[in-house]
């Protein structure tokens, strides 16, 4: 491994209560990777991803982000860091209009919002988005949100993108757009990390999986070898298997 | 490459703020009569502290039914200045606006910790509390008030006892300088935060919005423009006691304009105060001292009508066939 890598968590614990969420997680993503987060309902993905964007603080542990420790930073200081998110349920800002919601994102690189609009004008198209630009944010459709909100993290001009399940709910159509928009978004140079539940849409898209257990680093590896693991297989995949063929 | 079409929206806006606020300065032209003066200072007025409670409540989304206290403290500063120390009330205004900025930071700091009803809440308390302590203040007069007395018509003092002209247009002032002050935001920094912290705080703060710092200038700008008005308050009427300046009804009756004509918009509260100010002065007049409560019946039925009908203001009326992609 030459690649330094862009986003460390070292021996993290998330508790609330006496429920532990995240037991002592330790991994990594490279620089200009695609990870995908994986794991049954409840493993913690949500959880170590909100601890990751900052909307979470840890209990134990430490995250490190291009070099420099960000553990004591809220969210909004690590997004000026290059760090965006998306949310599993859709957080558009519903009274504004699509290219508004945009210039959001994009006004933490610059005060003038003459290039924030600019810029965000750049970003809808390459979300192919721009035809709504001047709609209003409640008026698209779930696939428009989506790419809405991957527009808006776009426009805060990442280093990391954090993906919390952007395929839920799309039609096959749609997720190939979607599959389609996370590859072009690597090729800028930013690197992604994605939780995602759709297997069939992780595997051939990511270029190394993480997969989380009952709050425990399960298993990481590259999809083929996850897809082989028999401990994945049995936690996560199988019952999904057993499932599909019942 | 719609950007030209954002900045055509832009410059007909302030086009028609300068057509209509040329049109309002030549109305002491021929409204010669004095009651009718009364009526426009106090509509002019109140569509700028709505304008003001509208950058907080409106854009930032925090609701606040306690600005009645930025206003009687603006009052109060400028009064106790001139009646105690002599001082011209134009800086009056300028220390009271500063002191009401201040403790909208200082309360902000704790209450900004509170979301949605519970800041609200806790906005109608504090202002409550404000009323309570100068009802009791004797050194500010206590509920007895302060006079301000009267010496001549002059600008350095900002009195004119026999006229309500040069009232009025400082109230013209004020309202237009709340207006453009609003224009300015809308396509700022400060303005997409506000908007991004009302819609969705998590989201905003994930795109870097630090809500809040986003709140708390709000609620500054917010607090310095009631105060000012609050001061011009004091001089208008030239006598003022904690019912009169710091009263609940203040706080709604900043709220209820915006509420009225659009929320979170820009022409929302002056329009709003264009036709709740006059109605409130006409209904008052007619029912005399009978009449007590009546005005709040009307506007309560006002605000179930708007609600049920155009919940996001009468601008809304305008705005839906000017901009047809909205409608979609």
């Amino acid at each position: 491994m030459t690649t330094p890598s862009l986003l460390e968590v070292r021996h993290m614990s998330r508790w609330f209560g006496g429920l532990v969420a995240n037991d002592d997680v330790s991994m990594s993503v490279a620089q200009g990777e695609i990870v995908g987060l994986i794991g049954p309902n409840g493993a913690g993905k949500s959880t170590l991803f909100n601890v990751i964007a900052g909307s979470l603080p840890s209990s134990k542990g430490t995250v490190v982000f291009d070099g420099g420790d960000v553990t004591a930073l809220p969210a909004a200081a690590r997004c000026a860091l290059g760090i965006a998110r998306t949310f599993q349920v859709v957080r558009s800002f519903e009274s504004m209009s699509v290219i508004d919601n945009v210039i959001v994102g994009a006004l933490v690189r610059t005060r003038s919002t003459h290039d924030a609009r600019r810029n965000a004008h750049e970003v809808l198209a390459f979300a192919n988005l721009d035809h709504r630009a001047d709609a209003a944010a409640n008026e698209l459709t779930p696939s428009e949100k989506r790419r809405l909100e991957v527009a808006r993290a776009l426009a805060t001009g990442p280093k990391l993108l954090l993906l919390d399940e952007v395929m839920t709910g799309l039609t096959p159509v749609e997720a190939r757009t979607g599959v389609d928009l996370v590859r072009r978004i690597r090729d800028t140079g930013v690197t992604v990390l994605m939780v995602e539940h759709v297997m069939e849409i992780v595997l051939p898209l990511v270029d190394r999986v993480i997969v989380l257990d009952l709050g425990c680093v399960l298993a990481q590896g590259t999809p083929a070898d996850i897809a082989r693991d028999p401990k994945v297989i049995s936690a996560y995949l199988g019952e999904r298997r057993r499932d599909a063929s019942a | 490459m719609r950007t030209p079409s954002f900045a055509r929206r832009r410059g007909a806006s302030i086009t028609w703020a300068a057509v209509i606020a040329a049109v309002i300065a030549l109305l002491p032209l021929f409204v010669t009569d004095v009651y009718t003066q009364n009526i426009l200072v106090l509509t002019l007025m109140f569509a700028a502290l709505s304008q003001s409670w509208n950058i907080l409540s409106g854009y930032c989304g925090q609701i606040s039914l306690g600005h009645a206290l930025y206003f009687g403290l603006g009052a109060y500063v400028s009064t106790i200045l001139f009646t105690k120390f002599g001082i011209i009330p134009w800086i009056g205004m300028v220390a009271g606006g500063a002191l009401s900025a201040s403790i909208a930071l200082a309360l902000g700091y704790p209450c900004f910790r509170l979301r949605g009803h519970y800041f609200t809440i806790a906005t109608v308390v504090i202002a409550e509390t404000g009323y309570l302590l100068f009802l009791n203040w004797d050194w500010v007069g206590a509920a007895l008030g302060i006079q301000i007395p009267i010496r001549r018509d002059s600008w350095l003092l900002f009195q004119f006892p026999r006229d309500k002209i040069p009232y009025f247009y400082f109230a013209l002032a004020l309202a237009c300088a709340t207006w453009l002050v609003t224009w300015i935001f809308e396509d700022s920094k400060w303005g997409y935060c506000w908007r991004a912290v009302k819609d969705n705080p998590e989201a905003a703060e994930s795109l870097g919005v630090v809500v809040f710092h986003s709140k708390m200038a709000a609620a500054a700008v917010s607090a310095l423009f009631t105060s000012i008005a609050g001061s011009f308050y004091a001089q208008f009427v030239g006598y003022i006691d904690p019912e009169s300046v710091m009263a609940f009804q203040f706080s709604l009756l900043m709220a209820l304009p915006a509420v009225l004509g659009g929320i979170g918009t820009l022409w929302g509260p002056a329009l709003g105060a264009l036709i709740l100010i006059p109605l409130n002065e006409l209904v008052r007049s007619y029912l005399g001292g009978s009449g007590a409560g009546i005005d709040l019946i009307i506007y309560g039925l006002l605000i179930i009508m708007i609600s049920l009908a155009r919940p996001e203001g009468l601008v809304s009326l305008f705005t839906r066939r000017k901009l047809p992609a909205l409608t979609g």
